[in-house]
């Protein structure tokens, strides 16, 4: 089997270790994790309804490969996606006031958990349907050759999608017309309750890209530091060379797969397993270890994102409610429309 | 036996005709001989027989055309004719015309050779025959694919049947009485003062159409007035000689709702013991009453006599509880409320709306009410509560110049007071003879409720309210 | 004024859509090398290149949903879906995404995205290439859903619908492609939510719409000759539905028949009675009568699929039934 070989690494490696940019990841990294934390909080005193799917645990993962995007690439989520949505650079509180359902809210109330949006971030969306937005990121990729700019686009999506038919569409378009996407599983073991060995006939992801020709890779996703290297050296040959790839970030999430699942179908240990492995940990430990960060201001950091968070609840509770009059507001796109 | 079809002979061909039969009605035939000669749009065509036997029939004579598929001759049978085939279906065996050359996707010849990476390169590399099939395609102007042909189909499909199915369904018998109108028929009836009832509907199921309207409010006939239940104010009704049964005689059927009345009316009257109590009551101060209210108020709000006469009634009978009772298998039900039954004839039927709580009622209230109840009855929207719930009735004949009559009770009440009509008559007032207003009315009562001391001292009551109706406008 | 077969309306639209703005692009199978397999793109990639007629693999959630990326992203796609028998596997990127991003997305994106593709049956192609689903469409908000049945009426509004910020679906039908009518010279815009009259009537109203439009024709023109009038209402518009048309034309008539290619129950015709009854009711003499494909998959067998498809035969039946005329 043909194996697409690495492109030539021409980052300078010491830019993923000054303080300023690591401060930086492990600062959103935490971000996250309260954030998500607070969501479960907030979703268990009925201030946010439907469903709630949390990203704690994938840290790492998410924080590493977005951080790699210019403001101006654009991101395709799916619905496990507040914290994609933040490492994009939406502002915390229109997310929480998002979830709230509240006129603030990225969508204006009328898209909820699943379905956050920014024009401003490029973040073009979060979708409830698995695999669907694999095909509509290769058609913002198929407008950036068209307008012949220099933007990428990132599709992320789980283990679960990589076996529907889209994906594989997906990725054979993108090879084929030379689209410049790189394609991120965030592969968490799980699609819902089925483990990926119960679901996938080839349970290393990557290698599903050799079916397209296409380059295929996989890295450990709780080492952000990894994950934002391979990312860093895959955005750019999308970027240079119009040339797609997957990328597989092994990772974990150490909540079920919304808030209403009781989580039955993994082990106790196994979760346990992975979070002593926890990317924020480790990479305060590493920080530590270079003389960058003692435990006080790790401290303060804390402080200071969980205040955020806190400020985000207070945003959101404060927020309007959409008027009910608004009901039929943004159906279509013109006055005349009805 | 075996039927000769009428060939298709070209692809355009709809019909044809028979030039020759080159073998006469009786002849052997064999398979393979040229059996007839026909015209077709394009040529004449000399057409061999695909069975060997007689020819028992010719069904379609030299000079006359029949379409493809149609039966032209049969051989083998034994001479009877045939029944004509009208359809133009292409007959089994017989050769299909060529479906169009350009029907055939030319891209399953070759498919351009992808080989370059580079996106402009394809154009260059495409196969130059694909590109020209395509063009010989679109020049022939055909379809893609074979087409379906004319819209010749002159039966009815089953895409219409469900709409056919709707619009023939045949009259159903729902409670006997809801007469079929068309919206927009009863607007049109409104509008021009057609009275649905006198209407013959000629509509599906019988519906009274658009069409029926217009005609009635056209119709030459001096204009009948609408028939008035007889328990509404004055009016006559004039009546045309009608035409008589053309047989001895003409059977009526009874509708259920009046086989129903009917079988009431005979258990009322065969099992209650009724008897009688006349009175004739002084209706002058009630008449002008009725003028001075009738001119303080709008049309619409108009009282008559017959509201006067339930107020009446129903204010007496707070005073009588024993006649506002019933008999109910050896024993005697007193009602708690006092629901007046309003006796309604119209041409084909009789009811009895009830206006519920009538001495609890302004006469304001009971004219409107009784407006809207005998409206309802008329127009057949009457709901069941409507009839439901009587303790005393009254039928009213006053409009049709009748002194006085008496009524049969209306089960389960035990009395019902028969209204005649208010007449001037001479009468003696302070020994003088002088012009006054008289009205008769006849009480019925079974005699098992109540007896005549009281049924008289309850009439007595009425007679007092009408002749003293300032008490009845409270 | 030209005299156009459909297809080649169409295909002008298009070209004129294509010149005018830059960001148009059109994608689908076979559109390009191929000349589209009915021919309604035939000349474009010759004439705009293989960027702007993209020949997409045998994918059709790709087919739709690219075009909404791209959409998304600026630019002005029309999607071609071969026929709406295929649509049903990208039915997910037609509703749940196309129909829906501008709303669930607080009206921060929009969606400016034609979708062209036909229906209809009649043609011997069996049960699986023989539906039409505008009544799908038309269903869901966010949608607006077109269906002219002129070459006229297909040029004007294809040039509109691209015009158009909003997902479309353009219904075309290909029994009609090789019709001929006459297109006015010049720019012509047909708006995407106006129905109109296309014959005067006393006597009778009959709705209908795309190839239907063309059997209504036919038939009122039957109807005449035995001293019927029929007015013929094209329901071009589907969503936004147009009604004031047909309610004025009941008004007048009383009396209602639609006619669609697709199958009766739950159709366009359902739809279209239901608003008659709310708006009109005082004014009809009878029930609406729906005319609509019988509820079997096509059948292949020609006779069979002739009865199976609403042909003039059963408008004309069915219109003197309405009129007591049996």
């Amino acid at each position: 089997m043909k194996v697409e070989q690495r492109p030539t690494d021409t980052t300078p490696k010491e830019a993923l270790t000054d303080k300023t940019t690591l401060l930086k990841l492990y600062r959103e990294m935490l971000l996250i994790r309260r954030f998500e934390e607070k969501t479960a909080e907030m979703y268990q005193a009925a201030k946010i309804g439907g469903f709630c799917h949390l990203n704690i645990g994938e840290e790492a993962t998410i924080v590493g490969i977005i951080s790699a995007l210019r403001p101006a690439d654009y991101v395709y989520s799916t619905y496990r996606e507040h914290g994609h949505a933040i490492a994009k650079g939406i502002d915390p509180k229109a997310v929480m006031a998002e979830l709230f359902g509240k006129e603030t809210g990225t969508s204006r109330g009328r898209g909820g958990s699943m379905h956050l949006f920014s024009q401003e971030h490029r973040f073009y969306g979060g979708y409830a349907i698995v695999g669907e937005a694999l095909p509509i990121a290769c058609g913002t990729g198929y407008a950036i050759n068209y307008q012949e700019k220099d933007e990428v686009v990132m599709s992320i999506f789980g283990d679960g999608a990589t076996n529907i038919g889209a994906f594989h569409e997906s990725l054979n378009v993108a090879k084929l017309w030379h689209l410049p996407i790189v394609f991120v599983c965030v592969n968490n073991l799980y699609g819902m309750g089925t483990a990926v060995n119960r679901a996938s006939a080839v349970t290393e992801i990557w290698k599903k890209a050799c079916a397209y020709d296409m380059t295929g890779e996989r890295v450990d996703g709780m080492d952000v530091l990894a994950v934002r290297r391979i990312t860093d050296q895959l955005v750019a040959q999308a970027r240079n060379q119009h040339e797609p790839s997957l990328l597989e970030c092994l990772t974990y999430r150490y909540r079920g797969h919304s808030m209403s699942d009781p989580d039955t179908y993994r082990g106790k240990d196994e979760i346990k397993e992975w979070q002593t492995r926890d990317a924020i940990l480790s990479l305060g430990e590493y920080m530590k270890n270079q003389k960058m960060l003692d435990d006080e201001e790790i401290q303060k950091i804390d402080e200071e994102v969980t205040a955020q968070v806190e400020e985000a609840v207070k945003f959101a509770e404060e927020s309007p409610e959409p008027d009910p009059k608004d009901l039929y507001r943004d159906v279509y796109a013109d006055e005349a429309a009805s | 036996m075996s039927s000769v079809q009428m060939p298709r002979l070209s692809d355009s061909m709809e019909t044809g005709k028979i030039l020759r039969w080159l073998k006469k009605e009786g002849e052997d035939v064999k398979k393979g001989e040229p059996l007839v000669e026909i015209e077709s749009d394009k040529a004449n065509i000399e057409v061999e027989a695909y069975a060997s036997g007689k020819l028992s029939k010719i069904v379609v004579p030299e000079g006359e055309s029949a379409p493809i598929g149609a039966v032209i001759a049969e051989i083998g049978g034994d001479g009877e004719a045939a029944p004509k085939s009208g359809t133009a279906t292409v007959p089994q065996g017989q050769p299909q015309a060529a479906e169009p050359k350009e029907g055939s996707k030319g891209a399953s010849a070759e498919a351009p050779k992808a080989q370059a990476t580079k996106p402009e390169a394809h154009v260059a590399q495409a196969d130059k025959a694909v590109a020209a099939a395509a063009q010989t395609a679109a020049d022939a102007g055909g379809e893609q694919y074979p087409h379906g042909g004319p819209d010749d189909r002159t039966e009815v499909g089953a895409a219409a049947q469900a709409a056919l199915n709707v619009i023939r369904r045949p009259a159903e018998q729902q409670d006997g009485e809801r007469q079929r109108v068309s919206p927009v028929a009863r607007r049109l009836a409104e509008e021009h003062g057609v009275d649905l009832r006198q209407v013959q509907g000629t509509g599906p199921g019988g519906r009274i159409t658009k069409e029926d309207v217009e005609a009635a409010a056209q119709q030459k006939a001096p204009p009948q007035a609408a028939v008035t239940p007889s328990a509404v104010g004055p009016t006559r009704e004039t009546r045309q000689p009608t035409a008589r049964p053309t047989g001895e005689v003409e059977v009526v059927e009874l509708s259920k709702l009046q086989a129903t009345v009917a079988m009431r009316l005979a258990q009322s009257a065969f099992s209650a013991p009724h008897f009688y109590v006349t009175s004739e009551i002084a209706m002058d101060d009630a008449v002008r009453l009725r003028q001075m209210f009738n001119e303080a108020v709008d049309k619409s709000e108009a009282i008559s006599i017959n509201d006067l006469v339930v107020k009446a009634v129903a204010l007496a009978l707070t005073k009588f509880p024993e006649v506002n009772a019933s008999w109910a298998d050896g024993r005697i039900e007193r009602k708690r409320d006092i629901n007046i039954g309003i006796a309604v004839g119209l041409p084909d039927r009789l009811i009895v709306p009830v206006l519920r709580n009538a001495d609890q009622k302004t006469l304001k209230d009971i004219a409107r009410e009784s407006k809207q109840l005998i409206e309802r009855s008329r127009a057949n929207k009457a709901a069941a509560q409507d009839y439901l719930g009587n303790t005393f009735s009254i039928s009213n004949l006053g409009m049709y110049d009748v002194d006085q009559f008496t009524a049969i009770i209306n089960p389960p009440d035990s009395g019902i007071l028969a209204i005649g009509s208010i007449e001037d008559k001479a009468v003696v007032k302070d020994g003088q003879v002088v012009p006054g207003k008289r009205m008769r009315v006849t009480l019925s009562v079974d005699h098992r409720v109540f007896y005549g001391v009281t049924a008289a001292q309850f009439l007595q009551e009425v007679k007092r309210l009408l002749q003293s109706p300032m008490a009845l406008v409270l | 004024m030209a005299v156009l077969a459909m297809r080649d309306a169409l295909n002008q639209a298009l070209r004129e859509e294509m010149k005018r703005d830059e960001s148009v692009f059109l994608l689908g199978e076979d559109i390009g090398l191929y000349d589209g397999s009915f021919k309604v793109t035939r000349g474009l990639m010759k004439e705009f290149g293989e960027r702007r007629v993209l020949d997409t693999p045998i994918a059709e959630e790709i087919i739709i949903g690219t075009a909404i990326g791209a959409a998304m992203a600026g630019l002005r796609p029309v999607a071609e879906m071969m026929t709406v028998n295929f649509i049903m596997v990208a039915m997910d990127q037609v509703v749940n995404a196309a129909a829906h991003i501008r709303y669930m997305f607080g009206g921060g994106t929009k969606v400016p995205l034609v979708i062209r593709t036909p229906g209809g049956g009649g043609h011997q192609l069996g049960a699986q290439h023989s539906h039409s689903h505008e009544n799908w469409f038309a269903h869901v908000p966010g949608l607006k859903v077109v269906a002219p049945g002129t070459p006229a009426d297909a040029k004007g509004m294809l040039k509109a619908a691209i015009r158009d910020d909003n997902p479309v679906m353009f219904i075309e039908n290909e029994g009609t492609y090789a019709v001929k009518g006459e297109v006015p010279d010049g720019e012509h815009l047909v708006p995407l939510d106006k129905n109109d009259v296309k014959r005067q009537g006393d006597d009778i109203t009959i709705c209908a719409h795309s190839r239907m439009l063309i059997v209504a024709m036919d038939a009122a023109a039957e109807l005449e000759k035995e001293g019927i009038s029929a007015e013929v209402v094209d329901m071009r518009a589907l969503r936004p539905l147009d009604m004031a048309p047909a309610i004025e034309s009941v008004k007048k008539t009383s009396r209602l028949i639609t006619v669609e290619e697709g199958w009766r129950s739950y159709g366009v015709g359902a739809e279209i009675a239901a608003r008659v009854y709310e708006e009109a009711f005082d004014y009809l003499d009878a029930p609406v009568a729906r005319i609509g494909a019988a509820e079997v998959p096509a059948p292949y067998n020609k006779r069979l699929e002739k009865i199976a498809f609403p042909g003039k035969a059963d408008v004309i039946v069915t219109a003197k039934a309405l009129l007591g005329k049996n």
